[in-house]
């Protein structure tokens, strides 16, 4: 019996005891998980600002490849077009009238060309179109552009069931291509460039490649402005959690593939 | 019923300070609850079950013995087989809860394990009953055991839901949370049971005034454990969430 009176005494000590321990227990999980969420939120606020800065240095580089790319266009094509235009016009002789239709033809043409010139740079860089059509329907017209050129072959396919992508990842993924289709012009010498565009279920992968004269990757990362155009592809990639693959080989051409999640 | 047996009722009741009729209603209230907001969950269909169990042995198995319908060993047998069942009822109803809450594989297969071992142990349990040689006492004293192990089981699974709660991202806040409230219930519920049920047999035989007050203490604490899981019920979200 008095085993028993001790057993219950025991029992109510123990129980609250218990209660007292258990309260204790549940506040310090409540505390230790809100610090938890607060350092969450914190790091996720962290990121947030992260990815809006590296997004608007993207945009800032881009506008400014963007202006220099006008003024190079300026100053190589549209520029010496107008120039020949208008020393065609000074030079004419009306003392000599059958060459002066030659010379009026000649300008005209000189100024249709600058002023095609400028209507292809105007769409080229107007990021208004991408956002507001689409990347397939600019990349159409930008493929036309190219074809339009006669500078090398260009086959162009879409594989899959486009998506709509954010318009912000649209506009990065046609920069990438632009610069790449810039370097080929530029450096490549190709004669034929394929530009495929696979939308699979969960991301989407860009590929270009080129039969041109390709080059050394560990040289191109030694010169740091190569090196740069490169870094940039990859970077911008990298902010939509994408990745840049870039393969060549002196005299076996060079092949891009852009992997972008959804 | 005739009024000697409403007498009767009355008089068992108020030794538990009213507390059966209320956790009675308490389990009423929770199975309209549940019908209306099961929102076809696996989980929330368990739940309904159990209420609905514990509405069936409060309103069938309580009052036989009560009004002393039956006595001796077969009293003894019906009042801690359908007891029971109400604790296996109770736990299948947890561990399909604790299935969805619990993300770590190896404390699913722990929590398999439990429901493993606790139907074996009630299996052996009903099998021993029929065994002559197994006294009132006996049926008792194991009953009592079974219940025992049920809140160690409840009790340890709880411990690893708060575990995973700091391993997971968190996101919901603690108290939006309907996962959380029923643990906490259900924690406390199990933790302060686990001694008076492991003292509860030698209360029964000395002191039974005492037993019988500490055992309206376990309707106040499942009481407890219900509101809780009934406040769970009326988030619009899993309750495992």
């Amino acid at each position: 019996m008095q085993n028993t009176h001790y057993d219950i005494i025991s029992f109510l000590l123990v129980c609250t005891l218990l209660i007292l321990l258990m309260t204790s227990f549940i506040i310090t999980i409540v505390y230790l998980y809100r610090k938890k969420q607060l350092a969450y939120f914190k790091t996720i606020e962290e990121l947030k600002l992260d990815y809006e800065k590296n997004l608007l240095h993207t945009h800032l580089e881009m506008q400014e490849q963007t202006l220099q790319h006008i003024s190079r266009e300026i100053h190589d094509n549209i520029g010496l077009s107008l120039t020949l235009a208008k020393l065609n016009l000074n030079t004419l002789d009306w003392n000599h009238t059958a060459t002066i239709k030659g010379k009026i033809d000649s300008s005209l043409e000189q100024i249709s060309k600058a002023i095609a010139d400028l209507s292809d740079i105007s769409k080229g860089m107007n990021s208004e179109l991408i956002i507001h059509q689409g990347l397939m329907e600019v990349l159409d017209k930008e493929t036309t552009r190219l074809r339009d050129l006669s500078l090398f072959e260009l086959d162009y396919r879409v594989n899959g069931s486009p998506v709509f992508l954010d318009s912000q990842k649209e506009l990065v993924i046609f920069r990438i291509i632009q610069e790449a289709f810039n370097n080929i012009i530029k450096h490549a010498k190709a004669t034929s460039v394929k530009l495929t565009l696979d939308y699979n279920a969960d991301h989407i992968d860009v590929s270009i490649a080129d039969n041109g004269k390709g080059f050394c990757k560990n040289a191109v990362e030694q010169d740091k402005k190569s090196n740069a155009g490169l870094n940039n592809m990859q970077k911008r990639a990298a902010l939509f959690n994408g990745r840049t693959i870039i393969e060549s080989k002196i005299g076996s051409g060079t092949s891009i593939l852009i992997t972008i999640p959804y | 019923m005739d009024h000697e047996a409403i007498h009767r009722l009355i008089l068992f009741w108020r030794k538990t300070f009213f507390t059966e009729p209320i956790l009675l209603s308490t389990f009423i209230f929770c199975f309209v609850l549940a019908l209306l907001r099961h929102y076809r969950e696996k989980e929330r269909i368990f739940f309904l079950f159990y209420f609905l169990i514990g509405i069936l042995l409060f309103t069938v198995a309580s009052p036989l013995i009560i009004l002393r319908i039956f006595s001796g060993k077969k009293a003894a047998i019906i009042s801690e087989i359908s007891n029971t069942i109400f604790e296996l009822v109770e736990f299948v109803a947890f561990y399909y809860f604790f299935k969805k809450c619990i993300q770590h594989k190896k404390s699913k297969i722990i929590l398999n394990l439990f429901l493993i071992s606790l139907c074996l142990i009630i299996f052996a349990y009903f099998i021993a009953i029929n065994v002559p040689s197994y006294t009132v006492d006996n049926i008792r004293e194991h009953s009592l055991f079974i219940n025992v192990i049920e809140f160690f089981f409840l009790f340890i699974l709880c411990l690893t839901y708060f575990y995973e709660l700091f391993t997971s991202v968190p996101k919901i806040d603690l108290f939006k949370r309907p996962s959380f409230l029923i643990v906490t219930g259900t924690f406390f519920y199990s933790v302060l049971m686990i001694p008076f049920f492991m003292l509860a047999n030698d209360m029964i035989q000395y002191e039974e005034p005492t037993y019988r007050i500490l055992f309206a203490f376990h309707f106040i604490l499942l009481i407890i454990m219900l509101i809780t899981i009934s406040k769970a019920f009326l988030c619009k979200t899993r309750i495992t969430i």
